[in-house]
């Protein structure tokens, strides 16, 4: 026996308060003279013996009816009646779980998750041999099944089942599920069939005739309604001195309530709370701007909705490095010809004034047979203006590739020395695009070269240009340029020119990211050193960078995804994990060579993930936030007809609803609300009959 | 205690009012109630053989001359009345839930029934009793009898148990014959045999004989509620019960002991009335005086 919402249980305790208000009034009879009582005696011989009988009668009906009331509100349920399936007790059977985020869904005192594992807990005991039970979302292939006729293993496979914050994939477990039942039988999924969790994985799956699949519906019991879906990103920005912090929240139906509220906090310090009026369906930012308490630690953020029905998506994690100093490398091909004029010059100037309290630019200008190997795992961005590749050190030009990979940042400005062939043989692999040659720009009367414009003035990069209402790249005029041709998926243009081409392109590579301006740093091709716009743009664009690539990794990262860390101490053997809740863990150092790392994945829960323990005077700690997939925030649902699109045979949706009362056979959970209110209407009669005796 | 006597307007409407008694009854003076002895009053009654001696002026010559035989004429000889009021005051009287306790009831019942007849020149006298006690007041139809009266009714406590048949036992041979014998009382801690001994004896003093019986209305109805531990007035009795649960077999139970005392009272021939501590005296008693002048065939009024 079981109850929806075993919270309201001790309500049951209430039943001692009609054993006490009996115990204290029983002596507390009120008293009236009454002449006429010899009558009375005579008719209390006969009756005494049976009212002593009437009031413990009484006294037990109460406490019944209190104890049935507690009952009924708990919502009894008798599950494990005629456990079996329909299919027969002996028939091979799989039960997939989905144990994405997205069932934590609370219905009543349970959530969804917990309802799909008792459901089939009723069932396991009507089972014989061997039955395979499958969780969705796993990390290890040993968490994600189990095939044991044992029952106890089962039940503590189930207890086991948590949540998987990441993505899952429904019809793979069902293939997987099809595997291990070769010679047929009966494959019970339940799901709350959300359409990403049961996208088609290229062609249907048929189902052999000796296979039936009963998929059950659990989202059919959820009432509640989610406030909305926050998202999250954080930046710095005034070199450091400050980090907007800035939550967009998909706002849903809320249950009815007029608005959500959105706080930001860093670190323990609640920095912004937001009401945002509801209309649902729209997206509304949050935004709050803070200071990061010292430099050189760890930013940690969070933007968090009040918690609704749907728990998982109301609050989102972020977690940033924040540097003292960054290490900038720039390495100028065309050295020392005009020292006035060339990109070295520009550069060092870029980097001259940044404003107090910021992360300080430490630059170091190089000529290219200078770049060493060691240097590139020193440096945060890497500036190759106008370099020939063939000049670089074999060695450093094969390193760049892994230094980005790793989380280095990486600038190039084009010229007449860089040449498109060899970059795209050389750094074709990290690069966000593909050089086309140089190109001259066609000669307008009266004008010199053409302009720039944005793709997206909001893009972060242009964030000192006010949304380009200050002139900035606009006013830059171009005469020659590299043309850039963006590889799809790979490379976002940031700045085109006035005739369509890209300028200013950027890639991601591993933990690193890249930009590739089209032209010079220098006023050979175009006069963008001479502008105002120059210096911000190229201090932004190696905060940009810096900032999406640690040295150490990513520190942002989704559940079940597997990240590499650098972990800065080789010797070590292990480090402690410290998760958000529950107890810590380990995970094991791998090195080569000099390189030592920590691979980071994680099923959940959401939250900061503290490596390395507590941190003691110089020891190192790394903080990676975890957030759930934003996939298991879509809830649109998948249909009838699209799942018998994807699984082909006999295939048959049924209902949570049905499910938890039995649907096959009319066995599992039944219902004792009904019986239980029956009870309580019948002690209830019997109160007044007793009670009020005529 | 509240008081035992009538407002004075219903006492004024009490005067054009007259008790007669069923009974023939013997007084010392003349008055309005039938004797037993043969008068001078205008109303005929009976023939009688004349007999050397009798007084000529009632000779029925009518009859002479048509039987040739000699009749006297005799009258009715009307005088007037000793009453006796016998009001219990135990303590099962000091009970009331509608106004007043029902020895309240009692006393002015008795008060305004000697007001009555020592207004109409007959003689009243009270005896209050209970168990060891009795407060007696002879009957005299003197001027000031019912100050007196009043002051004995006004100064009684009801308490303890009745002795009603020690008082009938001390009073009746104190009672002179053929007078009128009033007993108001809530009769609960009688017994039946009891009832019926008390009764005879008021019979054998062939006194016309009047039972008040004074009910109070919670008693009939047991209208209580609750878990109720009821005391007794007169003993250490209590009983613990739930009145909705035993109410409809005690209103039975009382209804058959109403029963049985009235039904005592006819055996006896004595006369029964139900006096209810509900219903205010005078009201009871002017439909009481109608209704017994109806049963007469005389007016009750003057």
């Amino acid at each position: 026996m079981g109850f929806l919402q075993p919270l309201l249980l001790p309500f049951a305790a209430l039943a001692a308060a009609p054993i006490v208000i009996h115990l204290l009034t029983r002596s507390r009879a009120r008293q009236q003279l009454f002449p006429p009582i010899a009558l009375l005696l005579r008719i209390q011989q006969n009756t005494a013996r049976f009212n002593r009988w009437r009031e413990r009668a009484l006294l037990a009906v109460r406490t019944a009816l209190v104890v049935a009331l507690a009952l009924a509100l708990a919502g009894p349920f008798l599950s494990g009646v005629g456990a079996a399936p329909d299919t027969g007790g002996n028939e091979p059977t799989a039960f997939v779980i989905d144990n994405s985020a997205s069932m934590l869904a609370r219905s009543g005192g349970s959530n969804l998750l917990e309802l799909a594992t008792e459901w089939v807990q009723a069932r396991l005991a009507g089972l014989e041999g061997r039955v395979h039970l499958l969780r969705l979302g796993a990390l290890e292939p040993d968490e994600a099944s189990l095939a044991s006729s044992d029952l106890d293993a089962l039940s503590r496979f189930l207890k086991d089942t948590r949540p998987y914050f990441g993505a899952v994939r429904a019809l793979h477990g069902i293939k997987e599920a099809l595997g291990k039942l070769p010679e047929g039988g009966h494959i019970y999924v339940l799901s709350d069939l959300r359409k990403t969790s049961w996208e088609s994985e290229g062609g249907a799956i048929k189902l052999p005739d000796n296979v039936g699949v009963d998929v059950v519906d659990m989202a059919a019991v959820w009432e509640g309604a989610s406030d909305g879906v926050v998202e999250m990103r954080a930046r710095p920005t005034r070199h450091g001195t400050e980090w907007d912090l800035n939550a967009t929240v998909a706002l849903g139906p809320g249950n009815g309530k007029p608005d959500a509220v959105v706080t930001l906090r860093a670190g323990s310090t609640t920095v912004g709370r937001i009401v945002l009026n509801r209309t649902e369906g729209n997206l509304l930012n949050a935004v709050a701007q803070v200071a990061p308490p010292v430099q050189g630690e760890a930013l940690l953020a969070e933007a968090r909705l009040a918690a609704d029905d749907l728990p998982h998506d109301d609050i989102r994690y972020f977690a940033a490095d924040t540097r003292t100093a960054l290490r900038v490398t720039l390495v100028e091909g065309e050295f020392g010809s005009v020292p006035l004029e060339g990109e070295a010059f520009y550069l060092s100037k870029a980097f001259l004034k940044v404003p107090r309290g910021g992360t300080e630019l430490q630059p170091a200008i190089i000529r290219p047979h200078m770049l060493e190997a060691n240097t590139l795992k020193a440096t945060d961005v890497l500036i190759l203006a106008n370099v020939a590749l063939a000049s670089l050190p074999k060695e450093s030009l094969a390193g760049i590739p892994d230094a980005v990979r790793r989380g280095m940042g990486l600038i190039l400005f084009m010229g007449k020395r860089a040449e498109s062939a060899e970059y795209n043989e050389r750094l074709g692999a990290i690069l966000p695009v593909v050089f086309g040659g140089e190109q001259a720009v066609d000669p307008v009367p009266g004008q010199a070269g053409i302009g720039l414009t944005a793709v997206n003035w909001g893009h972060p990069l242009l964030e000192p240009f006010a949304g380009g209402t200050q002139g900035g790249p606009s006013l830059v005029r171009v005469e020659r340029y590299a043309r850039l041709q963006p590889i799809s998926g790979r490379g976002a243009v940031i700045l085109r020119l006035g005739n369509g081409d890209a300028y200013l392109v950027e890639g991601r590579a591993g933990a690193g990211g890249t930009l590739v301006f089209a032209s010079t740093a220098d006023r050979e091709w175009n006069d963008l050193p001479v502008h105002p716009a120059f210096v911000a743009l190229v201090q932004q664009a190696v905060f940009y960078l810096a900032v999406q690539g640690s040295p150490a990794g990513p520190r942002n990262v989704l559940a079940g995804e597997r990240v590499r860390l650098a972990w800065p101490d080789p010797a070590a053997r292990r480090v402690a994990v410290r998760p958000p809740e529950g107890e810590s863990f380990d995970l094991p150092v791998q090195t080569e060579g000099s390189r030592a790392w920590v691979e980071f994945a994680v099923p959940g829960p959401p939250g900061f993930y503290r490596l390395g323990g507590v941190p003691r005077d110089g020891d190192r700690q790394l903080v990676v936030a975890v957030n759930p997939d934003p996939r298991e925030s879509v809830l649109e649902r998948v249909g009838e007809a699209e799942i018998k699109e994807r699984i082909v045979g006999d295939v048959q949706l049924r209902t949570a609803d049905r499910a938890l009362m039995g649907w096959t056979t009319g066995t599992g959970r039944q219902d004792l609300t009904p019986i239980v209110l029956l009870l309580v209407a019948g002690l209830v009669a019997g109160e007044l009959l007793l009670g009020n005796p005529r | 205690m509240a008081t035992v006597l009538l407002a004075p307007e219903k006492l004024e409407r009490l005067r054009s009012y007259v008790l007669r008694t069923r009974r023939r009854v013997t007084g010392t003076l003349t008055g309005i109630h039938p004797s037993p002895h043969y008068g001078a009053s205008i109303e005929f009654r009976e023939h009688k053989t004349y007999s050397p001696g009798d007084d000529l002026r009632y000779l029925d010559w009518k009859l002479l001359a048509k039987t040739d035989k000699h009749y006297v004429k005799q009258f009715e000889k009307e005088t007037n009345l000793r009453a006796y009021f016998l009001v219990d005051a135990s303590g099962s009287m000091d009970f009331g839930t509608a106004g007043a306790t029902k020895f309240e009831c009692a006393a002015t019942l008795a008060s305004a029934l000697s007001f009555l007849l020592l207004n109409q020149g007959d003689a009243a006298g009270v005896a209050a009793f209970r168990e060891g006690s009795r407060s007696v007041v002879l009957p005299r139809a003197r001027s000031g009898q019912l100050r007196i009266l009043h002051e004995l009714l006004s100064a009684v406590r009801p308490q303890g148990g009745t002795g009603l048949l020690p008082t009938l036992q001390e009073l009746l041979p104190r009672i002179h014959r053929r007078s009128l014998v009033v007993l108001i009382s809530d009769f609960l801690d009688l017994t039946p045999e009891d009832l019926d001994r008390a009764l005879a004896m008021m019979r054998q003093v062939r006194a016309e004989s009047a039972v008040f019986h004074v009910i109070d209305p919670v008693e009939r109805s047991l209208s209580f509620k609750g878990r109720t531990e009821f005391v007794g007035p007169e003993t250490a009795a209590r009983v613990l019960a739930y009145p909705e649960a035993i109410r409809a077999r005690y209103r039975e139970a009382f209804a058959r002991f109403v029963a049985d005392v009235k039904a005592a009272c006819l055996a006896n021939g004595v006369e029964h009335a139900e006096l209810s501590t509900d219903e205010p005296v005078d009201r009871f008693l002017f439909r009481y005086l109608e209704q017994r002048a109806v049963h007469q065939g005389v007016t009750a009024s003057r």
